[in-house]
């Protein structure tokens, strides 16, 4: 290798994250190695902290500091609603809407058996005990409109009814964005748009 | 829709071209292997985002380079667009671009339409299953977005469940993994039923038009007839696939339910082909592998009421597989409201003179024409005709064909 020893070391191992291809790590560790000392400094600690710092939270499993997490332990949220998601991501996205009052509950994947991912990689053990205790009255599968994320949530809605019966489970609505025109929607949003039609 | 400009970049045996094309009739002369085809092939590319001869992007690029580029300017009644399309072998990264904005290649068209005539269309009466599905999915891809994506979702599907199948082949009391292949039957099953009303639908469009060109072909008092046989849903075993052809009546009885633009899958469709997964489960499971669905579907080609695969002679399979070539161009420009292109790869000498000149009139309707030869035969061209010289990867405006 033409670089230092550890030079090269940053680079290959900034080349291990997604997205980062080797010329691109190469630019991120000679803008780091430009930049003065205590930013690296900073930003080695904070990738540091972040790692120690942040578990799964062991009721919800999204990531979190404290455990039970933030949104858990806030005694305000609707304790009947269970929203289902692929990803902590995801509970974020659903935050940002400030409509949904309920709680979490994040799988970590979707059931993919050409990625070896089954339920047993999931959190779905988790998921049904929490819905023994019969506070909670509503399960919303909001895993991905994928292939995977649609079988995943078949997959739960018969183990749900099949385990704790007296739970309602829905699925989100695929459909339109709002705000757009109704013409420059794709035919696939559009005919699922009309499939989840209803009455007005 | 007209065809303006065509850029090559080591693509096939090209390493950079750079095409203006006649309004009507272009004609591409040249010896064999001097690269006809690839140009029809680039077209083609463009116009459905994969080869019409089957072959995968890797094959496509030139050897010892890193990719390659389709890039075209296409006129249409709306207006002009530019369409780009690159594709990188390392790491694996195809981009369509319309008019500078990506677009998801395998899903978004672009908007240039294009039928593709060659030699081994005669597999599309004669050869295998796959060969009529191919046909099939190719239309009806480049008529529905919806359609590429059922394609896709049924693809990935398939390949989970089979999966699954294999996992179950050691293990058959995980009640879990019997759970799981469960939640694939449905997802399989809501693709499938897309599919296979789909296929349904078009073979009844398709085999009327296609009957009328084979008796503008032919000449003779042959009917031409089609029919869908979608596989395990009539069979009396589980494995065994239903090649008799269904009646029309059955196939309208399962697609009941939805019209044929409804959004919503039928019902009855779809909890038929739940339960023909479910009666075959066992079977798969030794197999390791899906029997029934739209990946073993086939299509019959009639002659008065005999299949022409086993009784029809070679030349009624030509007209034939022609005639199923010029129904697709019927139902793509119905749908745009524009005549596609017509990709024709050395398709006159396989033709007796009458039919030639059957072909080229029934053709050359307000269609864009490029057409692939070794020689004309004699064979009169249309005036205004282009004419390209073709050799060794590299293209020459010949002249423009007064006559």
């Amino acid at each position: 290798m033409i670089y230092p020893e550890p030079v090269a070391r940053l680079i290959d191992a900034l080349t291990r994250l997604p997205g980062i291809g080797p010329k691109t790590a190469q630019r991120l560790a000679f803008f780091i190695l430009k930049r003065p000392a205590d930013e690296a400094q900073a930003l080695a600690g904070a990738i540091v902290a972040a790692r120690t710092q942040v578990v799964t939270c062991s009721r919800c499993h999204n990531l979190t500091d404290t455990d039970p997490c933030r949104l858990c332990s806030d005694e305000s949220r609707d304790r009947t609603m269970l929203c289902v998601v692929q990803e902590p991501r995801d509970v974020a996205a659903m935050e940002r809407t400030r409509e949904y009052r309920g709680l979490y509950h994040v799988l970590h994947g979707a059931i993919s058996p050409l990625d070896g991912v089954g339920p047993d990689d999931l959190r779905v053990r988790e998921l049904v005990a929490r819905l023994h205790d019969g506070s909670v009255s509503e399960v919303i599968l909001a895993t991905n409109p994928n292939v995977e994320g649609e079988a995943t949530a078949l997959y739960l809605a018969r183990l749900i009814r099949s385990v704790t019966p007296a739970v309602r489970v829905t699925r989100i609505a695929r459909g339109l964005p709002v705000g757009g025109d109704l013409e420059y929607a794709d035919e696939v949003t559009l005919s699922k748009a009309l499939e989840g039609r209803r009455e007005l | 829709m007209r065809l303006e400009r065509l850029r090559l970049q080591a693509f096939r045996n090209y390493g950079a071209v750079d095409l203006s094309w006649g309004p009507a009739f272009n004609v591409l002369l040249g010896p064999n292997g001097a690269g006809k085809t690839n140009l029809l092939e680039g077209i083609a590319l463009l116009a459905t985002g994969r080869s019409p001869r089957a072959v995968r992007d890797p094959e496509l690029v030139q050897w010892g380079e890193s990719g390659y580029l389709v890039w075209g300017r296409v006129a249409r009644r709306a207006g002009p667009t530019v369409l780009e399309l690159r594709y990188r072998l390392a790491p694996a990264e195809k981009r369509l671009r319309v008019d500078g904005a990506e677009v998801a290649s395998t899903v978004a068209g672009g908007g240039l339409q294009a039928v593709f005539f060659s030699p081994e269309d005669l597999g599309l009466v004669r050869g295998a299953p796959v060969q009529r599905r191919r046909f099939a999915d190719g239309l009806l891809a480049q008529l529905s977005a919806t359609y590429r994506h059922l394609l896709l979702a049924f693809g990935r599907a398939l390949a989970q469940r089979n999966q699954v199948l294999r996992e179950l082949a050691g293990r058959r009391l995980d009640a879990e993994l019997v759970e799981v292949l469960t939640a694939w039957d449905a997802s399989l099953a809501d693709a499938a039923a897309g599919i296979i009303r789909r296929r349904a639908a078009l073979t009844a469009t398709l085999e009327a038009r296609a009957a009328g060109h084979y008796a503008g072909l032919a000449g003779g008092g042959e009917r031409l007839g089609l029919s869908y046989c979608p596989a395990g849903l009539w069979g009396s075993g589980a494995m065994q696939q239903a090649r008799a052809a269904p009646t029309r009546a059955a196939l309208a009885e399962l697609a009941a339910g939805a019209g044929p633009d409804a959004a919503a899958e039928p019902p009855v469709l779809r909890e038929r082909l739940l339960s023909v997964l479910e009666v075959a489960r066992r079977d798969d499971i030794k197999q390791g592998a899906t029997a029934a669905g739209p990946h073993r579907d086939e299509w019959r080609v009639w002659l008065d009421g005999s299949d022409i695969r086993s009784f029809g002679s070679r030349g009624q399979q030509r007209c034939a597989a022609l005639a199923l070539r010029l129904a697709e161009r019927e139902l793509l420009a119905e749908a745009s409201g524009e005549a596609p292109l017509l990709l024709l790869d050395d398709v006159l000498s396989e033709l007796d003179e009458e039919r030639r000149r059957r072909l080229l009139s029934l053709a050359g309707r307000d269609s864009q024409v490029f057409l692939a030869a070794t020689a004309l035969h004699g064979q009169a061209l249309p005036p205004g005709s282009t004419v390209f010289a073709v050799e060794q990867g590299r293209v020459r405006p010949a002249g423009t064909e007064v006559r």
